[in-house]
């Protein structure tokens, strides 16, 4: 079989499907902007793509950079623009149903722990080995990512606790990129006893991924402080002008 | 030697100001504290530019130049700035030193423009770039005056940022929220840089071959993480303290 060729995990293209149909019901009454739109349905599509196509079976059968590359999409970004594509009144209709009872000194660490455990080799060689271990491993960053990302997009932290609620999951994620990138030795038994591709041995594909990982990373939490810090500024703004008209 | 001289004339200028405000009843305002932070401060630079890490920077491993860097230009003048804050910053010059100084127009637009965020976040940016250059990083090692230079412009460049982020005068150049900003645009740059030193597969400044086990390029990743974990540590502090009234509750922050 060609490196090439497209590999599948159907179920993910279901569960795209299942929430791009309960997306359109929910909108039909609410007319979200198109800007949201285009967010849900781009992050459906990066899970759906990213797991049903030849990068699923890169990523299952030859590099490990391939895997961390579809790792970071589904668990990073995906989620995150699933999560800006809710309107205010779809969240609010998930904050009925239970989400208003997540709290963000628990997402963290079940995120952060969701991320190391479904990265250590024994897992991560047995999810590989087996095929349907991936839908799990896969299954878990999905469910992290979106459980991260919701009380920020929710506005559920404000700027003074949302900075460090990112800052921590920053450093805190970041380790596993960076033990990647300073081993001198591949983690993943699996990896090492497949088909080497593009001239990269074992470790300089872990390294690889390891780069891709801590820059992907850096990327999306920077921007996410980045726009923390401009509510920041915005709401000194406010209070500014609230001062000065209260004086006047 | 040089270093020598600068920290005992910052020493003696800081002992003086002491005096002077506990001279005044104001022991309050220049407590051990203040002298603590000082001297850790004044300790760390030295430490930097005269002690074996020095020797190490110069000789053998990039990674800890890098670490000589980030305590001369981030840690050494976060600490005196700290401890400078309220009337000791005033009382730091001899009147009549200060008097002429701060009369003098010219000394007041420079300093002025000079500590404008933008300015000031322009020359740390720029300095942290153009220094790690690999072909002037190198010609620095091998020229000790500009390695002098180099050194003092860590410093200096250190002073001005950490002087906006502490705000030691109470100037209000920046709201608290431009101070976050600020703290994250500095650490956005650093890790600009971290990230070329962490991901490059090659070595980038061949004046340095590796020691005491690491290979040259162990020892470039090494000096990014050094600067990244400085930058989280001190940055991370500063905004942490800058938020800490926002985190607690009302009635606190009115008693506080």
């Amino acid at each position: 079989m060609s490196p090439y060729a497209f590999g599948f995990e159907p179920l993910f293209l279901v569960l795209a499907l299942v929430a791009a149909a309960l997306y359109w019901r929910a909108a039909r009454g609410d007319q979200p902007p198109r800007w949201r739109i285009a967010s849900f349905a781009t992050g459906l599509f990066l899970v759906a793509a990213s797991l049903n196509s030849p990068l699923e079976n890169l990523a299952a059968h030859y590099l490990l950079l391939m895997h961390l590359l579809q790792n970071a999409l589904i668990a990073d970004v995906a989620p995150l623009l699933v999560m800006l594509g809710l309107t205010p009144r779809m969240r609010e209709a998930l904050i009925r149903r239970g989400a208003g009872r997540l709290r963000s000194r628990w997402i963290l660490p079940v995120w952060l722990g969701a991320w190391y455990l479904t990265h250590i080799a024994p897992f991560y060689n047995w999810a590989l080995r087996t095929g349907w271990g991936l839908n799990i491993e896969h299954a878990i960053l999905i469910a992290a990512g979106l459980l991260f990302w919701w009380p920020i997009v929710t506005g559920r932290l404000t700027p003074a606790t949302g900075l460090p609620y990112l800052a921590a999951a920053f450093v805190g994620s970041a380790f596993l990129g960076l033990a990647y990138i300073f081993s001198s030795h591949p983690y993943y038994a699996y990896y090492e006893h497949v088909p080497r591709l593009w001239g990269l041995s074992a470790t300089r594909d872990q390294s690889l991924g390891g780069i891709l990982m801590n820059g992907e990373q850096t990327l999306v939490f920077l921007l996410a402080i980045g726009y923390f810090v401009m509510r920041l500024l915005d709401e000194e703004q406010i209070s500014e002008a609230d001062g000065s008209s209260a004086q006047s | 030697m040089l270093p020598i001289i600068f920290a005992g004339v910052a020493a003696l200028l800081f002992l003086q100001a002491v005096a002077r405000l506990r001279h005044r009843g104001r022991a309050d305002l220049a407590g051990w504290d203040r002298i603590a932070l000082f001297a850790l401060g004044l300790g760390v630079t030295l430490f930097a530019l005269v002690g074996p890490l020095d020797k190490l920077a110069d000789t053998k491993l990039l990674s800890a130049h890098m670490a000589q860097h980030v305590l001369i230009g981030d840690l050494g003048p976060a600490l005196m700035v700290v401890a400078l804050r309220g009337p000791l910053l005033v009382f730091l010059l001899p009147a009549p030193v200060l008097g002429p100084i701060a009369r003098n127009v010219r000394v007041r637009t420079v300093l002025g423009v000079l500590l404008r965020p933008r300015v000031a976040f322009g020359l740390w940016a720029a300095n942290l770039a153009v220094w790690h250059v690999p072909y002037l990083y190198d010609a620095a090692l091998e020229h000790q005056n500009l390695h002098d230079f180099e050194h003092l412009s860590w410093t200096v460049c250190g002073l001005l940022v950490w002087k906006l982020l502490v705000d030691p005068g109470s100037h209000r150049r920046l709201t608290v929220g431009g101070r976050v900003a600020l703290a994250a645009a500095l650490f956005a740059a650093g890790q600009i840089l971290t990230d070329v030193l962490v991901f490059s597969f090659t070595p980038l400044y061949p004046y340095y071959h590796g020691a005491y086990g690491l290979s040259a390029l162990a020892d470039q990743q090494v000096s990014g993480l050094v600067m990244m974990v400085e930058q989280l540590l001190t940055l991370g502090t500063c905004v942490a303290l800058l938020l800490r009234p926002r985190w607690l509750p009302r009635s606190r922050v009115a008693t506080a």
